[in-house]
C-alpha cells in the first residue's frame, strides 16, 4: 500500500496544509485559553459571571464556541484535503 | 452556607478523579432508596448483557483492543466524552461550582482545549500510523524496544494512579450513596470492571461508556431544566439569589475562590490541558473508529457533548444548588455542614428537584459513571502490558495475536486486583498527590514525546527515553516535594517546592531534556529516525 510517486506530491501537499492549519488553530486556541487563565491570575477584577451577559460569561462562551467552530472548520478542511498521511506501517510490513 | 478551605482540596481532587470522599469531613451515609437499588441492579444487568454480546464478537486482537474499528465517530465521541463526564464531572465539578463559583471554569475549559489539541495535532498521525496503543507511533519511528518499554511504564504509571484514585473515591461514594461497606463497594466495582474487559474487551468497554454518557446527558438536562423551572426560567433572578445566599456573596461570580496565586492557576491549566493529550485511555479510543476522518469527528462530538454538560453544570446546576439547598435541615448534619461534603451537592439537588425517584436515578448514574471510567482505564493498562511490553518489547512483534490477547486478559485481571488492593490500602490515606501526579506525568512525560515524535525530525530514541524519564521524575519529585505530600502526608511544616501543581516547571523540563539530549545524540539512530520521519510524517 505504499503511495505511488505521482501521488506522493499530492499527499505531502495535503498533509502539509492540514498540518499547518492544525498548528495554527492549536496556537490560537491555546492563546485564547491561556489568555483567559492569565486574566484570572493577574486581572481577576475584569472577570465575573454575575449576570447572564457579563465579561466573564461572554469570554467563557466565546472560548467554548471557538473550540467547536475551529474544530468544525478544521474537520471540514481536512476532509476536503483528505489524501492519507501514508499507508499503515503495519500494513506495509515495515 | 459556608465555604471552609478544608473542603476545597477534596473537591478539587474529586473534580479530577472522584477520589476524595475519604478525605472529606466524615461522610454521613445516604439512605439507599428502592429506585436507586432498582437502577443499580438494572445497570449491572444491562452492562453484563453488553459484555456477553461483545464477548461473542471478540475473537481477534483487533476486536479486543479496538472493537475492530467498528465504532462510529458519533458513538466514539460519546465514549470519549463519557471518559470525562465521570463522577468527577457529575459530583466533583458540581460541588466545586457550589463551593467556589467562578474558578471551577478552569476544570471545565481545560478538557475542551485538550480535545482540540488532539484533533489539531495528533489525531490523524496517531490514527494513521498507530495500531492499538499510543506508543505505536513513537516506537515505529524510533527504536521499538526502548520506546515501548519507556512508554508502557509511563502509561502504566498514569493508569494505575488514575485507577487507584478512582477506586478509592468510588468506594467512598458508593458507601455514601448506597450505604454499602467500603470493601464491598471496591469489590463490586473491581469485579465488574474486570469482567467487562476480560470478556468484552474494547467493544464492551466502549458500549458501557456510550450508554452511560447518554443516560448522563439526559439526567443532567432534566436536572438543569428542573432547577431553572424553580426560578421561573429567570437566570438573572437566580444569580441575584445566589449572591444573596452564598458565603462569598457576589465574590462567587469572580475569580479567586479556589486559585489563590497566579502560578498555581497557570500551572494547573498547563497540566490539565497538556495532560489530557497524553492520557492513554483517551487516545486509545482513536483506534476504535474506521479512519482518521471518524477519529477527528469523534473528538469534535466529544467536545460538543462535554461542553454542553459543562454549561449546564457551571451556569445552572452548581449555582442553582446554592439557593435550592440553602440551609435546609434535610441536607445538613448536626453541625450544620452539608451531609457528605460538597461532593454530594448533585445528589442532594436531585432529591430537591426530583424527589426520591430522581435521587435514586442520579445515584445509579453516578455508579455507572465510575464503572465505565475504570473499565476504560483497565483496558488501556492491559494493552500497555500485552501489546507494548509483551508483544513489542519482549517478542519484538513476533508473538501470536492469540497469545497477546491472552496476556492482555491476564493483565486486566492483574491490574484489577492491584487496583482493588491499593484502594483498600489507601482507604484512610490522603491520596491528593495522586490527582496531581496523573496529569503531571501525562503532561511532562507523554505529551512531549507524542508532540516531538510527530513534529520534530531531529528527535532520537535516546532523547525520547532519557528526556522523557527526566520529565517523569521531575513531575513525581516536585509533587513529593510540594505541599500535597511533603506537608500533608510527611508532616513537614514547609514544602520544599511551594506549589501543588508542578506543570509549570516539569512540562518545560520534559521538552527541554528531550530536545537537548536528542541534539547531543550522535548515534546511528539519528539517521534512521529522520528517514522514517521524512517517509511518513514530513510535509
Amino acid at each position: 500500500m505504499t503511495a505511488e510517486p505521482a501521488d506522493e506530491t499530492v499527499r505531502l501537499t495535503a498533509l502539509g496544509l492540514r498540518r499547518r492549519l492544525g498548528v495554527w488553530f492549536a496556537a490560537l486556541i491555546l492563546c485564547l485559553y491561556f489568555g483567559f487563565t492569565l486574566t484570572i491570575a493577574f486581572y481577576p477584577q475584569f472577570l465575573s459571571i454575575g449576570a447572564p451577559f457579563s465579561v466573564g460569561f461572554g469570554l467563557i462562551i466565546l472560548i467554548m464556541a471557538a473550540v467547536v467552530i475551529l474544530n468544525a472548520v478544521y474537520m471540514n478542511f481536512a476532509d476536503e484535503n483528505r489524501a492519507p498521511i501514508s499507508a499503515h506501517p503495519h500494513e506495509t510490513g515495515e | 452556607m459556608s465555604a471552609p478551605a478544608r473542603t476545597i482540596g477534596p473537591a478539587i481532587l474529586l473534580v479530577l478523579f472522584s477520589a476524595t470522599a475519604q478525605a472529606a469531613p466524615a461522610p454521613a451515609k445516604h439512605e439507599a432508596n428502592g429506585v436507586g437499588i432498582a437502577f443499580f441492579i438494572l445497570i449491572v444487568l444491562v452492562s453484563l448483557g453488553i459484555t456477553y454480546w461483545s464477548a461473542r464478537r471478540t475473537r481477534t486482537a483487533d476486536d479486543f483492543y479496538r472493537a475492530d474499528g467498528k465504532i462510529t465517530g458519533f458513538q466514539n465521541g460519546l465514549a470519549i466524552a463519557g471518559d470525562f463526564m465521570s463522577a468527577a464531572t457529575l459530583l466533583g465539578i458540581t460541588g466545586l461550582v457550589y463551593m467556589t463559583g467562578f474558578d471551577a471554569i478552569i476544570y471545565i475549559l481545560a478538557p475542551m482545549i485538550g480535545m482540540s489539541l488532539v484533533v489539531f495535532l495528533v489525531a490523524e498521525p496517531f490514527r494513521e500510523l498507530g495500531r492499538f496503543t499510543i506508543t505505536d507511533v513513537a516506537s515505529f519511528r524510533l527504536q521499538e524496544r526502548p520506546i515501548k518499554i519507556y512508554s508502557a511504564i509511563a502509561s502504566l504509571f498514569i493508569v494505575i494512579l488514575y485507577l487507584v484514585a478512582q477506586m478509592v473515591g468510588a468506594g467512598a461514594l458508593i458507601q455514601l450513596i448506597f450505604g454499602l461497606p467500603y470493601m464491598a463497594a471496591v469489590f463490586i466495582i473491581g469485579s465488574l470492571m474486570m469482567i467487562y474487559v476480560v470478556f468484552g474487551g474494547m467493544m464492551a468497554t466502549t458500549w458501557v461508556q456510550i450508554i452511560k454518557a447518554v443516560i448522563l446527558l439526559f439526567a443532567l438536562t432534566f436536572m438543569a431544566f428542573a432547577v431553572l423551572a424553580r426560578f421561573h426560567f429567570d437566570l438573572g433572578g437566580m444569580y441575584a439569589q445566589v449572591a444573596q445566599t452564598h458565603a462569598l456573596g457576589f465574590g462567587v461570580f469572580k475569580p479567586g475562590g479556589l486559585l489563590k496565586d497566579p502560578v498555581s492557576a497557570i500551572s494547573l491549566s498547563m497540566a490539565l490541558v497538556f495532560g489530557f493529550v497524553g492520557l492513554p485511555h483517551v487516545l486509545m479510543r482513536l483506534y476504535t473508529v474506521p479512519n482518521a476522518h471518524e477519529a477527528r469527528r469523534s473528538i469534535v462530538y466529544s467536545a460538543v457533548f462535554f461542553g454542553y454538560v459543562s454549561i449546564l453544570i457551571f451556569f445552572i446546576i452548581g449555582l442553582g444548588a446554592v439557593v435550592l439547598l440553602g440551609d435546609k435541615p434535610l441536607y445538613r448534619d448536626a453541625s450544620g455542614a452539608l451531609i457528605g461534603g460538597s461532593n454530594m451537592v448533585a445528589i442532594h439537588l436531585a432529591q430537591e428537584v426530583g424527589g426520591e425517584a430522581f435521587l435514586g436515578f442520579i445515584s445509579a448514574v453516578a455508579f455507572a459513571t465510575i464503572l465505565a471510567v475504570v473499565a476504560g482505564l483497565t483496558i488501556a493498562g492491559a494493552s500497555a502490558i500485552s501489546h507494548d511490553l509483551y508483544a513489542g518489547a519482549l517478542h519484538r512483534g513476533k508473538s501470536s495475536e492469540k497469545a497477546e490477547v491472552r496476556v492482555s486478559k491476564i493483565s486486566a485481571i492483574g491490574i484489577g486486583l492491584v487496583a482493588m488492593g491499593l484502594a483498600v490500602l489507601f482507604e484512610k490515606q490522603n491520596i491528593a498527590f495522586m490527582a496531581s501526579l496523573v496529569f503531571a506525568i501525562s503532561a511532562s512525560a507523554s505529551f512531549p514525546l507524542l508532540i516531538l515524535t510527530v513534529y520534530w525530525r531531529r528527535l532520537t530514541t535516546r532523547g525520547a527515553v532519557i528526556g522523557g524519564s527526566i520529565g517523569l521524575f521531575t513531575s513525581v519529585g516536585l509533587i513529593i516535594a510540594g505541599p500535597a505530600v511533603w506537608v500533608n502526608i510527611m508532616g513537614a511544616s514547609q514544602p520544599l517546592f511551594p506549589y501543588a501543581y508542578p506543570g509549570i516547571v516539569s512540562i518545560p523540563v520534559g521538552f527541554a531534556a528531550m530536545i537537548l539530549i536528542s541534539l547531543l545524540d550522535r548515534s546511528a539512530d539519528v539517521a534512521a529516525s529522520q528517514a522514517k520521519f521524512d517517509r511518513y510524517l514530513s510535509s
